[in-house]
């Protein structure tokens, strides 16, 4: 009974714990871009410096716009056909409100012995047109828009060190998360 | 593009300023074969092979010949003490023609993870041991650029960057001597565990001692992960 019990406990956290991570992303030009994702940024983003990508999952393709608007990070993602997934803004943690924190640092606390921050991206999802007028009215707290926090975490558990991606809704209670597989460095150490 | 400029600057400059020093043009193809173990233990084989087509003074006559300088063969043990930090030991034979030279290794590695870019920082420390020769010992320092030259990262069937600088202290005897090296490459990456560069290699050294030598090698690393 007792093993049983622990072969579940193992299949389970390997379930929530073990979903790996990985994307291919390649550069394409702005003329394989879909006209309703290249309309979305030029309403969004006066900037003409706007890198678009391929970005390739296990299952998943889907084209990102990279670009700076106001000094801040922005990646807009779409599916294949140009139609709006989400918007992503690289943001400072200090930024979070504190209610937000402290509730990602409680479940963060619960799964590491130790973790580090990287990186945060506030990401935002609804109708274009909603997600639009709201980033341009900066009124993102509407109804109408889905907010999220991705958050790239250096943790160390009891038995290794990885890196992870982290989703949080909201209010910051968890959603899900997934190791990023590090690429093989042999060529850089020997 | 400017790094290229900037590479290829930089060699003539060192070039004409030691006009007068000696040069060596060679190739220096590495194979490197890796295999995980458990608990982010890796062992690693090297081998480098050195041949030299052409020795000379600068502005003076050259000699155009083969020779063969040396095999290296290199067994690492390294063991990821961190996410992005790896420790490791290794032992060198230098076959040459007239004796086998020994070398011991020890080296820490720090891989830093860009938005766009890795940074590797290595530390080595090497002793080489020979019959004929005082004991070497060196302290050295690389550091190596490397990007994707399609998109953010590297990814399966794409080129990359390569640069490599790296700046040696030797210590034989009472002697000292300096070399640096700069080393652009271009890899390809068939899988994440096997992947091709091709580059040049631009050493310097002796200038610390008035006997500069400029050696320019061809470079064909293959790295493989079992």
């Amino acid at each position: 009974m007792k093993n049983i019990l622990f072969l579940s406990l193992f299949i389970l956290s390997s379930l929530v714990f073990s979903q790996n991570k990985f994307e291919k992303e390649s550069r394409i030009t702005i003329e394989n871009v879909p006209q309703i994702a290249k309309a979305f940024v030029f309403k969004l983003t006066p900037s003409k410096k706007v890198k678009w990508y391929l970005e390739e999952g296990l299952k998943t393709q889907s084209i990102e716009a990279k670009t700076k608007y106001n000094s801040k990070k922005y990646s807009i993602e779409f599916d294949t056909s140009g139609q709006l997934e989400d918007v992503e803004i690289e943001i400072h943690y200090k930024t979070l409100p504190k209610s937000v924190k402290d509730a990602i640092n409680k479940h963060l606390k619960s799964v590491f012995l130790r973790y580090k921050i990287q990186k945060i991206q506030i990401q935002y999802s609804g109708t274009p047109k909603n997600v639009l007028t709201a980033l341009k009215n900066n009124n993102l707290l509407k109804d109408n828009i889905t907010t999220k926090y991705e958050l790239i975490i250096k943790g160390k558990t009891q038995t290794s060190k990885n890196l992870y991606e982290f989703t949080f809704n909201a209010k910051g209670n968890f959603e899900k998360n997934s190791k990023i597989i590090l690429k093989n460095t042999d060529h850089l150490e020997f | 593009m400017k790094k290229y400029y900037f590479i290829i600057l930089l060699i003539f400059f060192a070039t004409k300023n030691y006009s007068q020093a000696k040069y060596q043009i060679g190739t220096l193809p590495s194979l490197n074969i890796s295999k995980s173990l458990k608990n982010n233990w890796k062992l690693n084989l090297k081998t480098e092979f050195r041949q030299l087509f052409k020795t000379g003074v600068f502005k003076e006559e050259s000699i155009s010949k083969y020779e063969y300088v040396h095999t290296d063969v290199a067994f690492n043990l390294s063991k990821k003490v961190g996410l992005n930090n790896t420790l490791a030991v290794g032992f060198l034979l230098r076959i040459t023609e007239g004796e086998t030279k020994q070398r011991a290794i020890q080296q820490f590695t720090l891989v830093s993870n860009f938005n766009n870019f890795k940074l590797a920082h290595r530390i080595r420390t090497d002793q080489t041991f020979s019959k004929t020769e005082s004991t070497e010992i060196r302290v050295r320092y690389r550091i190596t650029f490397n990007k994707a030259l399609n998109g953010l990262t590297i990814d399966n069937k794409e080129y990359y960057l390569k640069l490599n600088n790296e700046y040696v202290n030797s210590f034989t005897g009472n002697i000292y001597d300096l070399e640096y090296r700069i080393n652009p490459n271009l890899g390809y990456v068939f899988s994440d565990n096997n992947k091709i560069e091709l580059g040049i290699e631009y050493r310097n050294n002796g200038f610390v001692n008035n006997d500069n030598r400029s050696r320019f090698f061809a470079v064909i690393n293959w790295y493989v992960n079992l």
